[in-house]
């Protein structure tokens, strides 16, 4: 019996992490998550001050690399 | 029958000969394409004038210093300071943390009450359709509606609610005030929303719930299943992406509630139900800070798209499952 085991695409293989869907979606989730829960902490002002410039940061980030080929 | 063809052949060659040959030649010189863009030409223009404009138009607004009130008054950028004194401001602060909780417990109690009453509402016991309609009935109120009856509902001397408490507990009816009293006003601002909005949830659970096939059911039931079993195993994730959208379309209003919050204690007593589209009324229109309350509506709105997106994917992977 022959085990043949399937390979991803070649252009898959070819490309680097930060330029496949699935692993950045996922990063730019965890981004948004954090700044969302920085905005609604009731902790620390710092991160509530930072929080914008990171739940932007994961959106854009979203936007982007929802583009991507899967 | 051969007649009625032949009438209709003829009234098309009148018709191609009453049409100019040059819109004739105009029309059939279009591709499919265009005439598709033709069709949603005036939906996309009206979606540029009334949702495209205003976003860049409160973007640009955003980085100003302008005031409604004074349209004449040297408009001056100010770069991103409107940005930077709201994220240190520990008022704007507070106000999200208020409606975070306002957001969090009246989302959990609809989702609870609302699956709750599908999941009941989908055992077709005798009258069912009957109770769905008369559950239903809040949700067709109009907010400014149900705020204002709700209001005499909870007066201390008059109102029923407090004579309900009074019967359930034996607290005496005027000796509390849920619209006056600082701990207990955001609970009942809480319950309002939860009273109005559950049915809706409860609408959308019942459609995931009438959507799982019986023959599921059945097949459980051969392999012994017990009701409890059937419930966690097939009834919870068959109705997840339909509790997950009414999560999702009740989250991003909740984030945006204004009218119920301004007609119940707007804002009050203090600033203890002070959500942040009351902060950001007060902002735009008591204090006439277009500005910073532009770039406060684009934090705003940058925080629910964050979190829809979040949820699309979230949404995504369950229907995949």
């Amino acid at each position: 019996m022959s085990t043949t085991q399937t390979k991803p695409p070649e252009s898959l293989r070819k490309r680097p992490i930060y330029l496949r869907r699935g692993p950045m979606e996922n990063l730019a989730t965890a981004v948004i998550g954090l700044g969302f829960l920085m905005m609604f902490q009731p902790f620390a002002l710092a991160l509530y001050t930072w929080s914008f410039v990171t739940l932007l940061a994961g959106t854009v980030m979203f936007i982007v690399v929802s583009k991507f080929p899967e | 029958m051969n007649n009625d063809t032949g009438m209709i052949d003829r009234a098309a060659t009148m018709a191609a000969k009453a049409t100019p040959p040059r819109l004739v030649r105009r029309v059939r010189g279009l591709s499919d394409k265009a005439i598709a863009w033709l069709f949603i030409a005036p939906t996309m223009l009206l979606l540029l004038v009334i949702n495209i404009f205003p976003l860049i138009w409160t973007i640009q607004l955003s980085f100003t210093n302008y005031r409604a009130n004074r349209p004449n008054a040297e408009v001056v950028n100010v770069g991103l300071r409107n940005y930077e004194r709201l994220l240190t401001d520990p008022d704007v602060w507070i106000a999200m943390q208020t409606t975070a909780q306002f957001v969090f417990w009246s989302i959990l109690l609809q989702t609870v009450i609302g699956f709750t009453l599908a999941y009941l509402i989908d055992r077709k016991f005798r009258g069912h359709a009957f109770w769905t309609t008369v559950i239903l009935i809040p949700m067709m109120l109009s907010p400014a509606v149900v705020g204002n009856f709700w209001r005499f509902l909870y007066q201390p001397q008059i109102g029923l609610f407090n004579y309900i408490v009074s019967f359930f507990t034996g607290i005496e009816p005027s000796s509390f005030e849920m619209l006056g009293s600082v701990s207990l006003a955001p609970w009942s601002i809480v319950i309002v929303d939860t009273w109005m909005w559950t049915p809706y949830v409860m609408l959308i659970c019942l459609a995931g719930l009438r959507s799982i096939p019986d023959y599921i059911y059945e097949a459980a039931e051969v392999d012994r299943a017990s009701p409890w079993r059937q419930f966690w195993s097939i009834t919870v994730p068959m109705a997840l992406p339909f509790i997950m959208l009414a999560v999702l379309f009740r989250g991003i209003e909740n984030f945006k509630m204004f009218d119920m919050v301004n007609l119940l204690t707007g804002g009050g007593p203090g600033s203890i139900t002070e959500v942040a589209s009351i902060t950001l009324k007060r902002q735009a229109f008591e204090a006439w800070r277009t500005g910073p309350s532009s770039a406060f509506a684009i934090i705003l709105f940058v925080a629910v798209f964050g979190l829809a997106n979040i949820y699309v994917k979230a949404l995504n992977r369950v229907k995949q499952r």
